[in-house]
């Protein structure tokens, strides 16, 4: 390579490895992190880096669903379901987090109407 | 300009893109999820689990459906839950006693808090007959289609399952289940057929109860 290329190329480079680790790429990187373990069945790992991206930026749509989605996927229902509400309440317009919820409240409404009968009958045996 | 510094300038025109491409792409992924069941019924909480009577609405000629009920589920129940399953024997008289704790809570078993399954049962069976004419084909020959009679047995599995918790008496569970299979053999006995309906209702009982995986889609978003 060209000598006189050389140093502006490695300038460059360290430049743009600067921007990648600032703001909004680190979000980006955290994000796409989660997702990757996600993917790999690391739900864990993908809980970890969603929960950090949470730390930096608590406003984020995104960061909330897919941790709802996490929770979901290990059965802690309230807590998805938490995480699911915020989510919507950042961005109500949101068509993905609509379809997870969606489907979510499905899940939990089927179970609700299996159980109704027998929550009242639970309280009315307190009651008494 | 010169052509060394053109060569400069592309470099870094090549950095930038190369920046810009790290930040864009996809808004979401769509992941293909096992997602677990709650289930109904938590057993882990009991003791025991104790397979009761079941209320036959209608009586079957051929076999002593309540036992073989009582039998089928309380083997299938061992080998899911790992675990023993005991047969108690208290007769329903009506399906109002699933409704009175006072009944379950008093059937003396010998461990405290078991899991009581019971509920209801109906048996039936019915044969269909039908003309079937054979589908006309290309250079079908002069002579009339044939009519062909056919026999279908149908027989019919409905259960009512009921679950109490044997400590408070209340029911924790209340499902209707109920399955039709068709058989083409005339010849079928009803004795099978009960089998092969009883392992659907069997099927559906256990995931609801126990929990189990339900396979659906989910999107995880990045902006």
């Amino acid at each position: 390579m060209n000598k006189k290329i050389l140093p502006p190329f490695i300038f460059s480079l360290l430049l743009s490895m600067v921007f990648a680790a600032c703001g909004p790429a680190t979000y980006r990187s955290q994000m796409l992190f989660g997702i990757q373990a996600a993917q790999s069945r690391m739900w864990d790992e993908a809980i970890f880096r969603w929960q950090r991206v949470l730390e930096q930026n608590p406003d984020s749509a995104a960061a909330h669903n897919n941790l709802a989605v996490a929770y979901e996927r290990q059965g802690r229902w309230e807590d998805a379901e938490k995480e699911y509400q915020q989510a919507l309440a950042l961005a109500p317009e949101n068509e993905y987090i609509q379809a997870n919820l969606k489907n979510f409240e499905a899940n939990m409404q089927q179970i609700e109407q299996i159980q109704r009968p027998e929550k009242k009958e639970k309280k009315d045996a307190e009651i008494k | 300009m010169p052509r060394s510094n053109k060569r400069i300038w592309l470099v870094c025109l090549l950095a930038l893109l190369n920046f810009s491409w790290s930040c864009s792409g996809t808004d979401y992924f769509r992941l293909r999820l096992r997602i677990p069941r709650r289930a109904d019924v938590r057993l882990a909480d009991f003791d025991g689990v104790v397979v009761s009577d079941f209320l036959l609405k209608t009586e079957v000629e051929s076999f002593d459906l309540n036992r073989e009920i009582r039998d089928y589920l309380s083997t299938e129940l061992a080998v899911e839950l790992e675990t023993q399953v005991d047969l108690h024997s208290a007769p329903v008289a009506d399906e109002s006693v699933f409704e009175d704790p006072a009944f379950w809570k008093n059937l003396g078993l010998d461990k405290k808090k078991a899991v009581i399954f019971s509920g209801t049962a109906e048996f039936s069976e019915e044969t269909r007959k039908a003309l079937v004419r054979k589908g006309r084909r290309e250079h079908e020959t002069p002579f009339p289609e044939q009519e062909k009679m056919k026999t279908r047995r149908f027989y019919t599995l409905n259960m009512q399952i009921h679950i109490m918790d044997s400590e408070s008496g209340i029911r924790l569970y209340n499902q209707e289940f109920k399955e039709t299979r068709a058989y083409s053999n005339p010849n079928q006995t009803a004795y099978f057929a009960f089998f092969d309906l009883a392992f659907q209702i069997k099927e559906k009982l256990f995931r609801e109860i126990m929990g189990g995986e339900k396979i659906q889609d989910r999107y995880l978003i990045i902006h």
